[in-house]
């Protein structure tokens, strides 16, 4: 589904990415952890081709993200506060995201229904996006990710400024999707929370993949050593 | 207080604007001392000029009642261009550092800010040159003392109408409803308020102990600001918006994903301090107008030309320039969602030139004035939607510098690049060249036929044109984003 090959990514004199070949095939979930700066947003914004690729190509079903948009129909994503419009509220921001996708009201109703015990009252109550907490302006991310039923859905630290109910909700939300045939790929710093959710796990340093593995159950304990060394 | 001061200035000098733009703060601060030199001289010139335009009439009194003038235009170019220093106190909520006190600092720091040089060097010359010398001395020390108070007015009622009466813009237009109608009675000689003006400032110079009159106005003005002030210093006052445009808007979503894109600018543009304040610009743009429409057929028609450009062209020129910059904080949003790039542009084409229609249909009326105004107002109206929009939105695309929306446009830099000073040349150099075309051509009328002609071609191959601006766009765009994100 997603291919990158012989992609690097420089900014000035660093290389933030740097990656010969990687394959994320259809029904993967994908974690992609790594340290500070280790390039996982690079990673996940070229994919989403919000950022271009110094050389190489990303390519999205075979063809290239940055060619044609029709990558944008299948592809759900939340990476931080810059995909959300201030001014808008919540429901008005969900209303917009809806009706991109070709989704109606009674669509986002029902899909607010499904998953009402994952937000608060702050999506009704008439507050800009501006005025939510960082969890909540998360949560409204996340959903508006979700909401069109994405064939992949690219998260960029979805736990971080979640209460202790809402990690687990969207942990099961995650699950259940990459149970019903989403693929995904997830960055995130919480090791135990991504190796719960994911299938295959990419650890990156220096902008370099230094460990590809299939989640076992003792993957855990495994870039828990790596990464205390 | 000290403390607050020095981390004022620390504020100012570490701004980006100080560090990263010294040389236009030179050039301002030159011309700022030019402004002083110029209303230095008119002060200590304005016996002559008041002799010459109004003989007969007693100096000091009809001095005092155009200070009325003086005074309105006084507030209100402080409205628009002065910024009170207001610290960002939400760090200092939870300090050990009073309320009163963040409150009291910016009424009190207004006081020495650089504009209120400008009444004294007005008043001062005028005072030393005629009424020092020809009026008792406790009358003039009485007469220099209240007029010195309504400037200290003037300073603290700014403050209230930045914190209050800016969401009020009904009280803005009465202001200068009260202006104008007042000035028109005096131009016609019944000097209605500036004469009563000029009499209780005389009434209180000859008895001074109604100075005490002047002195509690300053108190109250002091006191509303520091109201006014209060009130914004609790978060939950804050953060208590209104929601405006929710329904009014909707019918709008109708029209597919150009119509949903068309309203959510519309809501940045209603919901946002900065591009409602970039919006007030339009009535400098309209008091212009009034100017040279009131002229009626003696208006030169090059004028009527140029203030059509202006007026079907208003969201173009004020708040087009920043066309991207203004979605800058989350133009992520708009790349990374399933929204066509041509649509995308396309909203916003015609926003801008749905706009110049609505001006357009107000100044209909000016037909009765001079029947020409209409028919030149409808060719700009073309040329502006066929080609300005058309060329502004091509130049936005080197817009890298995101705006901060929450903020006030008044004397604000943030965002500004050179792109929004060189945005003038290849609009007006379109205007110029078709005037030189019409000139060539020997008659300056011509011009009505090329504005519209090439207007009309500009309309006609409108989709065509945003394909090769979407084409410049979908380059542009990473640097664009990448710029936009270094906030």
């Amino acid at each position: 589904m997603i291919e990158f090959n012989n992609i690097t990514k420089v900014y000035g004199k660093k290389t933030a990415l740097s990656v010969d070949q990687l394959h994320i095939n259809k029904r993967q979930c994908v974690g992609i952890v790594g340290n500070n700066g280790a390039g996982k947003t690079t990673m996940l914004s070229l994919i989403l081709d919000l950022i271009k690729a110094t050389t190489g190509i990303v390519r999205f079903k075979g063809a290239p993200v940055s060619v044609s948009d029709d990558w944008k129909n299948y592809i759900g994503s939340y990476l931080n506060e810059g995909f959300l419009i201030p001014f808008l509220t919540p429901f008005e921001y969900l209303e917009f995201v809806a009706s991109l996708h070709g989704r109606n009201r009674s669509d986002l109703d029902s899909f607010l229904i499904d998953n009402a015990s994952f937000y608060n009252d702050d999506i009704h109550s008439g507050k800009f996006i501006r005025q939510l907490s960082s969890g909540n302006k998360n949560k409204i991310g996340i959903l508006a990710a979700i909401l069109a039923s994405p064939e992949l859905i690219i998260l960029d630290e979805p736990f971080a400024n979640l209460d202790p109910g809402s990690q687990a909700w969207l942990k099961d939300k995650l699950r259940n999707l990459y149970n019903s045939g989403a693929t995904m790929i997830i960055s995130s710093h919480d090791l135990r929370h991504v190796t719960d959710i994911c299938s295959r796990i990419i650890v990156l340093e220096e902008g370099k993949i230094v460990m590809d593995v299939i989640t076992g159950s003792g993957t855990l304990n495994e870039l828990e050593s790596y990464f205390r060394r | 207080m000290l403390k607050l001061l020095q981390l004022q200035i620390k504020e100012s000098l570490r701004s980006n604007f100080w560090q990263k733009r010294l040389w236009l703060n030179i050039v301002l601060a030159i011309f700022g001392l030019y402004l002083l030199l110029n209303i230095a001289v008119l002060g200590y010139m304005s016996d002559n000029l008041i002799a010459k335009q109004f003989p007969g009439r007693d100096l000091v009194v009809t001095f005092t009642s155009l200070l009325l003038y003086f005074f309105l235009t006084d507030l209100l170019i402080r409205f628009i261009f002065v910024k009170v220093p207001v610290l960002s106190i939400r760090p200092f909520l939870t300090l050990p550092v009073n309320r009163s006190t963040l409150i009291h600092y910016p009424l009190i720091r207004s006081i020495t800010t650089f504009y209120n040089l400008f009444p004294p060097l007005l008043i001062i010359p005028f005072f030393f040159k005629v009424i020092w010398l020809s009026y008792p001395v406790l009358f003039s020390i009485t007469w220099l003392f209240t007029v010195l108070c309504l400037s200290l007015i003037n300073i603290f009622l700014n403050v209230s109408l930045k914190k209050y009466f800016l969401k009020q813009p009904l009280l803005i237009l009465i202001l200068l409803a009260v202006i104008g109608i007042s000035l028109n009675f005096d131009f016609k000689g019944h000097y209605f308020l500036s004469g009563y003006f000029s009499r209780a400032i005389m009434r209180v110079a000859s008895a001074p102990l109604l100075a005490i009159i002047p002195i509690a106005m300053v108190i109250l003005a002091y006191i509303l600001g520091y109201t006014i002030l209060k009130r914004g210093t609790y978060m939950e006052e804050n953060s208590a918006i209104k929601i405006r445009g929710t329904s009014v808007f909707s019918l709008l979503t109708q029209f597919g994903e150009t119509g949903i894109l068309i309203r959510t600018e519309i809501l940045l543009i209603i919901r946002n301090q900065r591009p409602r304040s970039t919006l007030m610009f339009t009535l400098f743009i309209f008091v212009y107008a009034w100017t040279i429409y009131n002229q009626g057929k003696q208006a030169h028609f090059p004028a009527l030309m140029f203030v059509g450009f202006l007026l079907t062209a208003p969201l173009s020129i004020t708040y087009g320039q920043y066309t991207f910059a203004w979605e800058g904080r989350f133009f992520d949003f708009y790349l990374a969602n399933n929204i066509s790039p041509f649509s995308y542009l396309r909203a916003k084409y015609i926003l801008l030139g749905s706009s110049g229609i609505i001006t357009f249909l107000i100044t209909l009326p000016f037909v009765f004035l001079n029947y020409q105004i209409a028919l030149i107002n409808m060719v700009m109206l073309l040329y502006n939607i066929g080609i300005t929009s058309i060329i502004l939105l091509f130049i936005c695309t080197f817009n890298t510098k995101s705006l901060d929306l929450s903020s006030t446009q008044f004397m604000n830099y943030q965002g500004m690049s050179l792109n929004q000073w060189l945005i003038v040349i290849p609009l007006f150099s379109g205007v110029a060249l078709i005037f030189l075309v019409a000139w060539l051509l020997g008659n300056i009328e011509y011009t009505t036929w090329i504005f519209g002609i090439t207007g009309l071609l500009g309309i006609i191959f409108h989709r065509s044109l945003l394909r090769l601006i979407t084409k410049q766009f979908i380059r542009r765009k990473y640097t664009m984003a990448c710029n936009f994100r270094q906030i």
